[in-house]
């Protein structure tokens, strides 16, 4: 065997991935995001691998491989570097972050109507962005049984997964592969000379969205080609199995009769025969992920826009507009006819904001609280 | 090669685009030494970027980078990348002149441009200026695989070594171990300089102006004339198979439009003089890749003032299935297939009109280098009313001040063989003073 020369490096005291099991995975931390699965795969260093909801090394001999460049410790969204630059940079200063504009809205979509959350405004605005030709790709939370999502590459595939689904996903996973995106996408859409030419959008929870924006503070492949993140409010987020375990004792349905999930004040679950069944949130606490806990972020502070169904009126979802970014992308929908925008009858609009932003902030304390 | 000796005085030229690199070889070629300066990371310029020149659509980078590689070794020159003027004394025949020295952070004889610190670079999405923006690149970077001085260098302002003290992978990476973070930048003090000449060349209308009205930047299939050169490139990104930017087919109906931002109240207000040659040489490339090709030119005045240039333009006309429609332009927007629509008046039969293609190319003016105010005020130059270096028409290389001396696009819009011209002009008059005339 050929001798192992010493690993010259320049750097001083870096945390790298045993740090980050240590600190992070092994506490119980772990949001199961991908992050830093999808850089060191990406990279093509052959150290870690995802095992389920677990980073890991893919075994003890690719310890070796680690190039202890400590990029995954960094962009891991639930370690402490980078935090404050980040906040910086998207003007959070409480629990709500920055609100450039807040309204409700409902897609116009009949066909999205029918399928998606609240008032489908996701699906709709990348239906949007995918006529305009403005992304090619976009990262929803439907995932394969690995429980790596599938990337979409045009309406149709996306208004197959509209909806939501209340069990984490390594959301960031998919860009491993951005050779395999781009083969997709030239197949699906058009030609692309360059991978890093690939537009895409993402849709994700605060931590997924926190670990997306660590990376781009970096410009770190492979989120470099994630042009638009939209975050989802999130009070909590389920191991699979053990949902779908609790589902079937609360409900007596098989999981795979499952149409729709719905958390509003409670769990609301419906059947593919449309019966609904309410069962109260507290019930679900035991499938609820640890990482979850210690969570502060319940609007996604790091979007462009964040949608949720908390503080909005029937059929409509709540929007959240962060950045410059998502306000023009939320009028350019609004002009093209994709969405309607809701007016308030019983109060101003101001008063309405207010109103709303405080419920927004009451319930995020609520979160805090909890843990 | 001989040379006039250790205590001789030298030249600096400041830019290292054509002209730069062409007073720079005919001083270097009579034995006095020069200092060539460049804030870019590589020298060749704009001519460096451009795929074909007119009037003979010879290769640009073919002619240039023996010019490019002979700067480079040649005994009399040296070459300063990344580097800007800062401090300036003295006067004519003993200037005294100071370079700030930008970090390479690559050890530049070291490097054997193998490419391996930009294949591990985690970093992605930096623009490449070179390729006119149009493909991003890592933090430790090369513009072009030809590029002259054949190093990459590392971008601070990315770096993730740099800015959070992570990574390092470069460094690890580099088989000849040219990475080096403890570089800094550096001032370099040049002292018994003769003469100095300004060759700082152009910037181009889009980098100041947004061109909305003509869809530049709202619609993907509206590209300037510079992003074509790139396009069309053989070495460019699309590897010299023109397609469109949307959906990658290719154009078959191009609009050239020209006088953008040019001959106007809103831009510029003089005539950026090499447009309506370059768009007609790039019409001819395009036919060449492509015999089906329609192109239309929307022209306001054709402007041949050249040898051989008229003969240039009848020549695109008959054989290369172009049009030129004299015109003035509305403005363009989009079908629902992203094939910009062109609204415009026809100024041969005074009516409003409409043409669809697959392409619209931008003739975008000529701007004087952005750094150019900056440098006058140290140098102590005069500038004229658009920014350009100002000079008296019968002494067209001599600067306000004695000693200093311009050439090419830093002067005025000129194309490559009168920039070339002049920079021997400026040559011959910065040698003057070294030997003595």
């Amino acid at each position: 065997m050929a001798d192992v020369l010493p690993k010259k490096t320049v750097l001083k005291d870096v945390k790298i991935f045993k740090d980050l099991e240590e600190e992070i995975i092994k506490a119980n931390k772990c949001c199961a995001c991908g992050a830093c699965v999808a850089y060191c795969s990406s990279q093509t260093f052959d150290v870690i691998k995802m095992e389920g909801y677990t980073p890991q090394f893919i075994s003890d001999a690719n310890v070796e491989n680690c190039k202890e460049c400590g990029v995954c410790y960094y962009i891991c969204p639930q370690t402490e570097p980078l935090m404050k630059h980040l906040k910086e940079d998207y003007r959070i200063k409480d629990e709500i972050g920055f609100i450039q504009n807040v309204i409700a809205a409902k897609t116009k979509d009949e066909k999205i109507k029918e399928m998606g959350q609240d008032g489908g405004l996701v699906t709709t605005l990348l239906t949007y962005l995918f006529d305009k030709n403005k992304i090619d790709a976009a990262i929803v939370s439907e995932y394969d049984d690995k429980l790596k999502p599938i990337p979409k590459y045009n309406k149709e595939e996306l208004l197959k997964s509209s909806g939501t689904r209340y069990s984490i996903s390594s959301n960031i996973l998919p860009l491993t592969d951005l050779y395999n995106i781009a083969q997709e996408i030239v197949e699906k859409q058009h030609q692309i000379y360059d991978i890093n030419q690939i537009r895409m959008a993402f849709v994700g929870t605060p931590c997924q969205c926190r670990a997306v924006r660590k990376m781009q503070l970096l410009s770190i492949s492979p989120a470099h080609v994630i042009k638009y993140v939209f975050g989802l409010f999130c009070m909590e987020n389920f191991d699979y199995e053990k949902l779908f375990q609790l589902v079937k004792k609360e409900t007596n349905e098989d999981p795979t009769n499952i149409a729709k999930m719905n958390i509003k004040k409670n769990f609301f679950i419906t059947n593919k025969e449309n019966k609904v069944y309410e069962v109260e949130l507290h019930k679900f606490d035991d499938a609820v992920r640890n990482h979850c806990h210690d969570c502060d972020e319940f609007t996604s502070r790091f979007a462009d826009i964040s949608f949720g169904g908390s503080g909005a009126v029937q059929q409509n979802s709540m929007v959240v507009i962060r950045t410059e970014k998502g306000e023009v992308l939320i009028n350019n929908a609004m002009m093209a006819g994709y969405i309607d925008k809701f007016t308030p009858k019983k109060s101003t609009i101001t008063e309405w904001k207010a109103k709303k932003i405080d419920l927004l902030r009451r319930m995020t304390n609520n979160k805090i609280n909890k843990s | 090669m001989k040379n006039l000796g250790e205590n001789s005085k030298s030249v600096v030229i400041i830019g290292a685009g054509i002209a730069g690199i062409q007073a720079a070889l005919d001083l270097g070629d009579m034995g006095i030494q020069v200092h060539l300066i460049e804030k870019q990371p590589c020298i060749g310029g704009r001519m460096a970027q451009l795929d074909k020149t007119f009037p003979t659509l010879d290769c640009s980078i073919c002619i240039l980078a023996p010019k490019l590689s002979e700067c480079y070794r040649h005994d009399n020159i040296t070459l300063h990348t990344l580097a800007e003027i800062q401090k300036i004394g003295g006067s004519v025949g003993n200037f005294s002149v100071d370079v700030l020295k930008h970090a390479r952070y690559v050890k530049e004889g070291v490097c054997t441009n193998c490419g391996d610190c930009g294949a591990i670079c985690p970093v992605r999405g930096i623009t490449n200026f070179f390729d006119a923006n149009l493909v991003t690149q890592a933090a430790a970077q090369i513009a072009f695989p030809a590029a002259v001085p054949a190093a990459y260098r590392i971008d601070p302002s990315k770096c993730l070594y740099l800015n959070y003290e992570i990574c390092g992978l470069c460094y690890q990476n580099c088989g000849a171990d040219a990475i080096d973070f403890t570089q800094k930048d550096l001032i370099l003090s040049l002292d018994n300089v003769g003469a100095i000449i300004v060759a700082t060349g152009l910037d181009l209308a889009e980098d100041i102006h947004d061109l909305n009205i003509y869809g530049y930047q709202k619609y993907d299939n509206v590209v300037t004339a510079m992003e074509l050169e790139r396009l069309i490139c053989a070495s460019g990104p699309q590897a010299g198979h023109l397609s469109r930017l949307t959906d990658g087919k290719h154009p078959k109906k191009i609009a050239f439009l020209q006088c953008i931002d040019s001959r106007s109240q809103k831009g510029q207000m003089y005539c950026s003089s090499v447009c309506c040659m370059y768009t007609t040489k790039e019409a001819m490339i395009a036919f060449e890749h492509d015999n089906e090709l329609e192109s239309y030119v929307f022209y306001i005045d054709m402007r041949a003032g050249g040898k051989g240039f008229q003969k240039f333009l009848q020549r695109g006309a008959k054989e290369y299935n172009i049009k030129y429609l004299k015109s003035k332009i509305s403005h363009v927007d989009v079908d629902k297939d992203d094939n910009p629509i062109i609204t415009y008046e026809d100024y041969e039969t005074s009516e409003i009109k409409q043409l669809t293609v697959d392409l619209v190319v931008l003739a975008t003016c000529i701007i004087p280098s952005r750094g150019i105010n900056k440098l006058a005020d140290v140098l102590g130059i005069d500038l004229d009313h658009y920014d350009y270096v100002k000079t008296n028409p019968f002494l067209p290389v001599e600067t306000s001040t004695e000693g200093i001396y311009t050439c090419g696009c830093a002067r005025e819009p000129m194309d490559i063989p009168r920039s070339v011209a002049e920079a021997s002009g400026a040559a011959a008059r910065a040698a003057e003073v070294i030997k003595g005339g």
